[in-house]
Formats: structure tokens, sequence, C-alpha cells
């Protein structure tokens, strides 16, 4: 990849074909969506008060006497969630990315420690959940630490192959110069290391939704996690219904928009060189 | 290159499409989950059947139903047989599963309002329990005994027991800007550790494995406290009382006559819960014993000729009131039906206890 020649490009254009392809894909995305869902209730046993039709779905939304008041709901309650998504999110990536620098200074820590994270994350985040509560309490620290639990090991695998991708020629043309260790980091394994930060960021973002609703589902209550139980348990199916199409929206929209600035970074990165 | 860059980001919004289908997916493959059919066949050859959707796992909870199998009183009724699905953590409502699959099934008394308030053609034809099992549970250290102890603590309260909550929280009108409710799915163990103050449990369930764990545990019964609920209800489609009301009425008739037994003799009913019914569940005999007992104290309400299974009038008046407090608004007709079981202890008087 970085021996590539990628050809040179007027980034505007770059910029403009990426965000028509994106706006492509999610219309893509939600048509798909509609006829896979509309084939799979004709086709299973449930009852229409429980399982929702698209149609259901927008009536709730938009067509409904009380569309607004459902809406607003739904909103605030995104905004709780997608509140503690980031904070996951953020605390995820930047404690990745600090420890994939570490490591790039030690393989000896990378190899006593890469094992364990990995097998630790293999450990179903709903059993550990109860234990991180109990120690960082239910509050925005218990919900970020349960979404960066989430988000660090995918992404700090990444990031890991970003710094080890810089090429040994070039590092080698670093020493030969008598560059130091130091300067081979900031001036060859950096630059190749922070364009996989996007990807890590690319891969882990719909991960920390889903970590914000676990935390939001055993920790704190709050948000469409916490509300999306709720309305399980009280019959509420239209505003579950509702919830679920709203997120899986949200969340395509973050990921394209997201692939776009990895798309932006990575050009610019690669331009560069 | 370019293009193969193109067709990844394209494959991959797709993916995270396929996530997403898999969202609603998932929702309503819940509800596949359960086996079997609602034997609907009313012919003169019997009733089919007896399917049930139960509220949980195959616990003591449920010993009636085991014994109405175990000792034929489906059958004897005019079953062919019977089906016990049980519920859990990750079963589906047990109201859709009525809905669509069972015919009957166990559920709790806002649940079910909840649905019927949503158009759900659903009715509670009877209730095992009558007074409902849930309790506040606390370390005797720091006991909650009345509900003015609630103030200034935090209560743990599992997403399926919340409806129940916020309906005791607002028919005793106490300030819920005083009382912390956080989420505990599953495991009360948090009380123990004093991460919180309550846990809203089961008497017969949660409160007996602390106990047999050796924590010194008090319980605070919301029914005894000022919120009369029947528990464990039995619940049917308004279709199947309209249509095949001597089902019902048989299918009423054998949950009966099992839980004649299980008030009988508790150790049996223990046995075959843990032995048998319940056997994947690897139950502790002696706490499953504890817990069959406890339940018996539900189903009792002091009358020596007690109708087992059936509600009052004066009962069903009072959930009503219990759970309108909390914002269902039914009258008695919309959430129950007592005709069936009425007419089932007309036609067999030696029913009662």
């Amino acid at each position: 990849m970085s021996t590539a020649i990628t050809p040179p490009r007027n980034s505007l254009g770059a910029f403009a074909r990426s965000t028509a392809r994106s706006a492509l894909t999610l219309s893509g995305t939600v048509v798909a969506i509609v006829i896979v869902w509309t084939v799979f209730l004709r086709t299973v046993n449930v009852s229409p008060l429980v399982a929702k039709s698209p149609f259901d779905v927008w009536n709730y939304l938009v067509t409904a006497q009380d569309a607004a008041a459902h809406r607003s709901a739904i909103w605030s309650l995104l905004a709780r969630t997608l509140t503690d998504a980031s904070l996951g999110f953020a605390l995820g990536l930047t404690l990745a990315a600090a420890v994939s620098l570490l490591f790039y200074f030690s393989d000896t820590i990378e190899q006593m420690f890469v094992p364990t994270m990995t097998a630790l994350h293999a450990i179903p985040m709903v059993t550990v959940a109860p234990i991180l509560v109990l120690v960082f309490g239910r509050g925005s620290v218990g919900t970020a630490v349960i979404g960066s639990a989430i988000v660090f090991v995918p992404a700090l695998l990444t990031m890991l192959q970003g710094i080890r991708s810089a090429p040994r020629t070039d590092l080698d043309m670093c020493n030969a110069f008598g560059g130091s260790t130091w300067t081979s980091f900031t001036k060859v394994a950096l630059p190749h290391a922070i364009p996989t930060w996007f990807t890590a960021a690319r891969i882990t973002v719909t991960t920390s939704i889903v970590g914000a609703l676990l935390a939001e589902w055993l920790a704190s209550g709050a948000g469409l996690g916490g509300q999306m139980l709720r309305d399980a348990n009280e019959f509420q199916f239209g505003q579950l219904w509702s919830s679920v199409v709203v997120l899986t929206i949200v969340c395509v929209a973050i990921y394209q928009f997201v692939a776009l600035m990895e798309a932006v970074v990575r050009s610019r990165m690669n331009s560069a060189r | 290159m370019t293009a193969e860059f193109d067709r990844r980001q394209l494959l991959r919004g797709l993916a995270l499409g396929g996530f997403a289908l898999a969202a609603p997916g998932a929702l309503a493959a819940c509800g596949a989950s359960g086996s079997g059919t609602s034997g609907s066949g009313t012919g003169s050859s019997g009733f089919g059947i007896a399917s049930q959707r139960l509220a949980w796992i195959k616990n003591t909870e449920f010993a009636g139903s085991y014994f109405a199998d175990k000792n034929g009183y489906y059958k004897a009724a005019g079953f062919s047989g019977s089906e016990l699905i049980s519920g859990g953590p990750t079963a589906p409502p047990i109201e859709s599963d009525v809905l669509s699959r069972t015919f009957a099934g166990v559920s709790q008394v806002p649940i079910v309002a909840s649905a019927v308030t949503q158009g759900a053609p659903l009715k509670i034809i009877g209730a095992v329990y009558q007074r409902y099992a849930g309790c506040i549970m606390s370390m005797t250290a720091k006991p909650i005994r009345t509900p003015n102890d609630l103030y200034g603590k935090t209560i743990g309260c599992a997403s399926s027991s919340e409806p129940v909550w916020r309906a005791f929280l607002a028919a005793l009108r106490l300030d819920t800007s005083r009382i912390k409710t956080v989420p505990v799915q599953g495991d009360p163990i948090g009380i123990t550790k004093g991460e919180i103050d309550g846990y809203l449990g089961f008497i017969n369930a949660q409160a007996i494995d602390l106990r047999h764990k050796g924590f010194d545990v008090t319980t605070m019964l919301l029914a005894d406290v000022g919120f009369p609920l029947v528990g464990q209800t039995y619940i049917t489609t308004q279709e199947n009382i309209d249509k095949h009301r001597d089902k019902v009425k048989a299918f009423l008739k054998a949950e009966i006559q099992g839980w004649k037994d299980v008030l009988a003799n508790p150790q049996l009913a223990t046995d075959i819960t843990v032995n048998e019914y319940g056997k994947d569940l690897k139950l502790d005999p002696k706490a499953t014993l504890d817990s069959c007992k406890a339940g018996n104290k539900l189903i009792l309400n002091g009358d020596k000729q007690q109708q087992i299974i059936t509600i009052s009038d004066k009962d069903a008046a009072e959930n009503i009131k219990s759970i309108a407090a909390g914002g269902l608004k039914l009258d008695v007709g919309n959430l129950f039906e007592l005709g069936p079981i009425r007419e089932v202890y007309k036609e067999n008087p030696s029913l009662a206890l």
C-alpha cells in the first residue's frame, strides 16, 4: 500500500465523489433494509402488535397524530446515547493510540500484553460489565469505561498494524543518515500510523454505539439503551422498532462520515510522501 | 486500485447495512424461537396440545403445570398433551407468544395491562399467587421494611420488573426524586456489596437464593404494603375465550389440580422440578424446596375452602386501582375474564380446597 503509486488527484473532486458515493450507499442500504424487513415479516408468524412493519414505523415517526412527540422523545434519548458513545469512543481510541505507540518502542511489552488483551476481549462484555459497574460506578465514568473496553482491542490491533507498516527502507535510510530512534519515529513511523488511527475510528465507531447501549442497559438505564428495554417490557413496540430504525440510520450515517474522513486523511497523508 | 477501493467502500457500506438488517431481524426472530404450535383443534377428538408460555425458566414457580402434565390432568381434561415453553432473560415477551403461538401464558398484571392498552386482545383468566411475589430485598443490617424506608436509597431493578416498580411508586405516591432506581439485570449480588441498597426481586426466588448463600436478607412484599396485586396470572386471547371457552375451562381445571398437588406436597413438587422439568437448570434442592414453600404462601389467602387460581371481584378491582396510578387506565372487564374459572368451580365444587 505504501509503495503503490496513487495517481495525483484533485482532492476537492475526490471529496465530492466520495460524498456522493456515501449518499448513494446510504440510500441503497435503506432500500435494502425496507425490502428484507417487509419480506421477513411476511414469512414469520409474529403478531403485528409486536412485529412492526416499515409502514408502522413511518406512521409512528411521521404521520401519526403525536408523531412530533414521538420524534422528540426518541431524539433526546438518542442524544444521550450518542453522548455516551462518544465518551467510550474517545477514551477507547485515546488509550489504544497511546498503547500502540508504547508498544512501538518495546516489543517485549507488546508480546507480553497483546495476547492477554486479545483473549480478554473474547469475554462477553455482558458478563464483565457488572464488575466494571461495581468498580467505576454508574455515572459517565462507568459508561466511558464499558464503551472503551469494547472499542480498545480492535482499535489497538488496527493501530499496531499501522505503526508496523512503516517501510523498512525508510527507517533504514533514517538510521543511515544518523537519525535517532525518536527521529525515525516522528518522521517515518508516526506518519504511517496516523491514517490507521482513522481506520480504527471507522472500524470502532459503530461498536462504540453498541457499547453505549450496553452501558445504558446494564449501568445507567438512560438513553435509547435503557428505553428500548423498557419498551419491550411495556409493549411499546412502535417506539422500540422506531428506535431500532433511527439507530440504524444514525449508525450508517456516522460510519459513512468517518469513512469519508478516513479517505480524506489517507489521500492527504499519501500525497505528502 | 481505485476501482478496488471503491468497491470495498461500497461493500463495507453494505456489510454495515447487513448488521443493521440483523437488528430488526433479531427482534422478530425472538418471536420465532419458541417452538410448537397452538393446537387449536377443537373437534370431538379433543383440545389438542395445551401449550403454555411460562413467565420464567422452569423453576418451582410453575410446579402446578408440571404436575398437571405429569399426573395426566391435561389429558384428563381433554388435551392430547402439553407443551411448556420456558421463558427467561432472553425470551421474547410472553404476550407476543400468546398472541401468535401458544394457547396460554403466565405473566404479570402491569405487563398484560400495557399490552391490552396497546390493543392486544388478551385477558387474564386466573392467577396462581393471590399476592404478587415481588419484594424489596435489603440487607438486614440496613433494612428496608416500610415504603418510607425507601427514601434516600438506591434500588436495583431488572428491566422486566420496571413496569411493576413504577406502578408501585405511583400507587403509593412515593416521591421518586428521593428514590434512585438503577438497572440491575439478574443477579442482586450488589446489595451484599453495598453498591445498591435494595433490589426488586421475588420473595420465592432471589431472596431465597441469597439466604442460602448465607446472607441475612430482609424482604418487604409489595403486596403487603398497600399495593394489592395478584401474581403469575394466566392469560389467553379473547378469541380463545369467545370461540374455545371449553378449552379455556379445561386448561384452568388442569392447572387447579396441578397446583393443589403442589400445596399438598411441596417436597414432591421440588423433586419433579429439580430432577425432571427444570433438570438443565441444576437447581439446588434445598433452596428450591424453600422457594416452593414461599410460593405456596402466596397462593393461599387463609380461606379454608379457597378456590385457588380464581380472583375475587374485589381483588380484580383493587388490581385495576393499583396499576391505574401508573397510568394504565383500564376497567376490570378490559383486563380480566373470570367467567370461565367461576364456571369450572361451579361444575366441579370438589376442586375447592
